[in-house]
């Protein structure tokens, strides 16, 4: 056996790679129906919640109002460009502090957020996974 | 370490990439939580990562299983789960840490006869 065999084998098995993580990158992701009320989610510590959010945050849809309902720094959602971010573990890791954080807690904050941050990519990337839902208009 | 022996750490090693790499392949939800921080900053899904993480494991464990650059994959995938292992902590990354070294030592030494890399060069 020589060696042009294992290259061969070795490539089979690098095309069949990419061709599974193209199969998981544009897979169709089901809705799924864990949790439609956020606030079941109570009981379960911040992490669980966080990996949750991440699992489902895409399919989660929140009124104004409910956003309104979590408007504490230790229970801080914001709306921000029709999306909704549970941004409570944010609060303390703002580097521009706190305080801007808080005070937007519980509103709708896109005119806010784009005047200071519009065109910050970190910004935006910083948002991605503290997105719980989208904002029902 | 004798040829029996390397076959035995290969196809255990293997054997361990495939099961992990299946199961977050099939219930990526389940693991998106041992997640890190920075993947915040990643523009997919958490758990389209444990997914693509999942069949990287698996592809791996076929190289193994095949002995196609065992040495380098097996050296990769210790790097891996050393990775995992200083992420994770505790009792889990100890035991990651260990099967990270069990790689290093599959990694640093010679591929058994029944590996391709073998059969190639005979």
């Amino acid at each position: 056996m020589n060696i042009l065999t294992k290259n061969k084998v070795a490539i089979f098995l690098i095309a069949i790679l990419f061709a599974g993580m193209a199969v998981i990158v544009y897979q169709e992701r089901p809705l799924r129906d864990v949790v439609k009320d956020y606030s079941a989610l109570g009981e379960l510590n911040a992490d669980t919640k966080k990996g949750l959010a991440v699992a489902i945050g895409n399919y989660l849809s929140f009124t104004l109002d409910e956003v309104a309902q979590h408007a504490t720094a230790d229970d801080c959602w914001v709306a921000i460009n029709s999306s909704v971010y549970d941004l409570s573990s944010w609060v303390s890791r703002h580097p521009g502090g706190p305080s801007p954080i808080i005070n937007i807690c519980g509103q709708e904050a896109s005119e806010l957020f784009n005047n200071q941050h519009g065109g910050s990519n970190v910004a935006q990337a910083a948002l991605i996974l503290l997105k719980i839902g989208s904002l029902q208009e | 370490m004798s040829n029996f022996s390397r076959q035995i750490l290969r196809f255990s090693l293997a054997m361990l990439f495939l099961w992990f790499g299946w199961q977050q392949l099939s219930s990526p939800e389940a693991w998106v939580f041992f997640l890190p921080d920075y993947v915040a900053y990643f523009p997919i899904p958490g758990e389209m990562l444990v997914q693509l993480n999942g069949w990287l494991e698996i592809i791996a464990a076929l190289f193994l299983i095949a002995g196609v650059y065992t040495k380098v994959i097996a050296g990769l995938l210790g790097l891996h789960l050393l990775g995992i292992a200083l992420m994770v902590g505790g009792a889990t990354g100890v035991r990651d840490a260990v099967l990270a070294f069990a790689n290093f030592a599959l990694a640093f030494s010679e591929p058994d006869n029944w590996t391709l890399d073998k059969r190639s060069k005979s």
